[in-house]
């Protein structure tokens, strides 16, 4: 059954820049559950990446939480790992500088970015980089089976050099890595877009964290590399029970990756459920045209061209009234969608979505 | 067989090219420029002979003074009278004479007298590196046996004092003024550098503000009033801290704007989101992620600002506001050679000029180098 470790309730992020207020998210609710994936798809500037960011209290200035909760479920496991603790934090309101984020920072919650190129430190070993998560959280990540005894000795401790060491080349060797005892000593521009973004995943991992956030992880690797990429998040996350953040516009991606996705437009929700609904039988127009805009092979007719949203994303300073979407959905009904703002209606079995067609008049 | 052998040998060297590290590229280039290498040679020199072992290479001790009073450099001969090649250089004794149309005293060489110089000779007792007790100095005339005999290469001073080893030992303190000062300039202008940068916002503005207020203070003005606050009763020695935190002190705001300016640039790179989202603080962004990233350009700019340190304290002690007797640096040195009648009289007393320009010179050169080495964009 599922159990919710992550809730985000009506989430309003707001950047108060000079030439007005920009909504990056407006009213945003969701839920991830804990060891599935959640995934988060929507245009550019659509408030995914801040979504993420919120979560771990990192919204860049100037802007601000205004409103809103984000319900973490922490558990934390005592010494001997036979007894929970459960605990339930609203980081939303923690303080971003704090020392209890920066322990669900990393420890936690863990990140990985887009840009494999320019998200490791120039002058960091690749093994620097894993050991220095390791050590932020004090933790022993290696889990040996019939080792409890150690494990129960070593939990706690500050890690020692060596012990560091045999940390960092075991994790590269699990996100496959090639020769990693050679690696763990490469700088990052001594690998590859797809080896560095395998050591953010490593790194990511070294912690055991209950959560992964992926913010567009494959965006900037080739094909063949994505597969891979995604192979070794999917396997992890087998191994580890872990919930998984998966932002994209790759709706590709999504399908293979996630078991419940959430459509975002302009800041908002505007439908959710399970990938199987989402992809056969989308209500909310925007998904509809989305799903269209996806190029298929082989079933083009003579002439015909690929079907795009029509329109421009609106001015962030001048939000259309109504439901957001109007001026460019298709089925725009006069009268109606420039004027009420839609609410968040069930439409199927664990499936939502934020349009008029769906609400009773 | 061999072939085989040999094409392995060639694969394991391209190899080792392939992983070499980011120092060894700087190295491989630094070495390719022979100007650079040749001013990091003088320096390499000029501080291990000044700083570590002026006792050994001068011939007297640094206080050790005679009635040879302003004699000029002592004449060093390979033959003698007779037309006799020695292959021992030797000088003769000296008679002092006043020459009463100049008032001034004259030292005429008495070829009857001849001192053989000696190298490695036991003379004044010192203590290597403050450590170690020698009295083996690398040239002189032995003084046990010649008591009166005196080698004097670049003349002496008003109190009889060999002039070569007061630059020797003034080499000691004037050179390392200019690290110690330039390694405090670093650690104020790189702190105050990305804290500035990295915070942004009124701590930007105040650390900015007040880099911009000490660099429009002219130098010499405001050393003078931080020098005047110096209390005279102080020891020699702590003057001579003093002086190198004010220097340091004034000197830190271009390094700081300058190392601001990259980690504003720093600052907006993923690997600082990529960090925070891993758990790091704000004093681990600063120093463990951001600083690294401007060293190499900071160690361009220090080496090139060491030279302005040596200089500055050169000119305040010749100024009478920095070090004083008896402390011995260039600067006091300077001061005692800047009368016209000291430029009249004993000349030789300006061959601290030549050292000065020399380390002067060879900074600029090993920083020039430097920088070409370090710039990973160079396009050479």
């Amino acid at each position: 059954m599922s159990e919710p470790l992550i809730e985000v309730k009506d989430l309003r992020v707001e950047f108060d820049v000079r030439a007005g207020i920009v909504k990056a998210v407006d009213g945003l609710s969701m839920t991830v559950n804990r060891g599935k994936t959640l995934g988060v798809i929507g245009e550019s500037g659509c408030g995914k990446s801040i979504t993420a960011r919120a979560i771990l209290n990192m919204i860049p200035k100037p802007g601000k939480i205004t409103h809103g909760e984000i319900i973490y479920h922490r558990r934390l496991k005592s010494d001997d790992g036979l007894t929970q603790m459960d605990d339930i934090i609203d980081l939303a309101k923690t303080d971003p500088d704090g020392k209890l984020i920066r322990q669900i920072r990393g420890g936690e919650i863990g990140m990985i970015f887009q840009e494999p190129m320019s998200s490791l430190t120039p002058v960091f070993t690749a093994g620097t980089h894993i050991n220095e998560a390791v050590s932020l959280h004090h933790l022993i990540p290696i889990r040996k089976v019939g080792d409890q005894i150690a494990e129960k000795v070593m939990a706690h401790r500050k890690v020692t050099k060596e012990e560091a060491r045999v940390i960092a080349i075991e994790m590269l060797h699990r996100v496959g890595i090639p020769k990693p005892d050679q690696r763990v000593d490469s700088y990052p521009h001594q690998l590859s877009g797809g080896q560095r973004q395998r050591v953010m995943i490593a790194i990511a991992l070294s912690c055991e964290p209950s959560m992964l956030i992926a913010d567009e992880p494959t965006t900037a690797l080739d094909v063949s590399i994505e597969a891979q990429i995604l192979d070794i998040m999917r396997d992890l996350q087998q191994s580890v029970n872990m919930a998984i953040m998966f932002i994209t516009h790759n709706l590709g991606v999504i399908s293979s990756m996630a078991e419940e996705i959430v459509v975002m437009y302009m800041g908002k929700a505007v439908e959710q459920g399970k990938v199987i609904e989402i992809f056969q039988n989308p209500k909310h127009p925007y998904t509809q045209a989305l799903l269209r805009s996806i190029p298929k092979l082989g079933k083009k007719a003579a002439g015909e061209r690929l079907a795009t949203i029509s329109g421009m994303v609106p001015d962030p300073f001048n939000l259309p009234t109504g439901c957001v979407f109007h001026p460019r959905c298709p089925l725009f009904m006069p009268g109606k969608c420039d004027k009420v703002v839609p609410k968040w209606t069930k439409v199927g079995d664990e499936h939502w979505a934020n349009c008029l067609l769906y609400e009773e008049a | 067989m061999a072939k085989a052998e040999k094409n392995e040998t060639a694969a394991t060297a391209k190899q080792t090219q392939i992983s070499q590290s980011y120092w060894s590229l700087v190295w491989w280039k630094f070495k390719r420029n022979r100007v650079a290498v040749i001013g990091g040679i003088i320096l390499l020199v000029f501080y291990f002979s000044f700083v570590f072992i002026p006792e050994i290479l001068s011939p007297y001790a640094l206080e050790n003074s005679s009635d040879y009073t302003e004699a000029g450099p002592t004449r060093i001969h390979f033959i003698d009278q007779d037309g006799k090649f020695h292959l021992r250089p030797f000088i003769y004794g000296v008679e002092k004479k006043i020459d009463f149309t100049t008032r001034k005293r004259i030292f005429i060489e008495d070829t009857t007298k001849v001192y053989p110089i000696q190298f490695m000779v036991h003379g004044d007792a010192y203590k290597l590196l403050g450590l170690i007790p020698m009295d083996i100095h690398l040239y002189g005339v032995d003084q046990k046996t010649n008591p009166d005999a005196r080698v004097l290469i670049l003349g002496a001073d008003a109190l009889g004092r060999d002039w070569f080893t007061r630059i020797m030992y003034g080499g000691r303190l004037s050179l390392m003024i200019g690290l110690i000062g330039q390694f405090l300039t670093l650690f104020f202008g790189t702190t105050m550098g990305v804290v500035s940068g990295y915070y942004g916002g009124w701590v930007d503005m105040v650390i900015q503000r007040t880099t911009e207020f000490l660099g429009a203070f002219p130098d010499i003005p405001l050393f003078m009033a931080l020098a005047a606050a110096i209390p005279s009763f102080w020891s020699p020695l702590a003057v001579y801290f003093m002086l190198t935190l004010i220097l340091s002190f004034v000197r830190w705001g271009g390094l700081a704007r300058q190392v601001r300016g990259m980690i504003l640039s720093l600052r907006e790179r993923e690997y600082v989101l990529a960090a925070k989202s891993a758990g790091a603080n704000d004093n681990r962004l600063m120093f463990r992620h951001l600083l690294p990233g401007t060293m190499s350009h900071v160690v361009v700019i220090a080496t090139l600002s060491i030279p302005g340190m040596i200089l500055a304290e050169t000119a305040l002690s010749w100024l009478g506001l920095g070090l004083r007797p008896p402390l011995t640096s260039w600067g006091v040195l300077l001061q005692d050679a800047a009368t016209v009648r000291a430029i009249h009289n004993t000349p030789w007393e300006l061959w601290t000029v030549p050292f000065i320009i020399v380390t002067i010179l060879a900074y600029n050169m090993l920083g020039d180098g430097l920088r070409d080495a370090l710039d990973p964009y160079g396009s050479r």
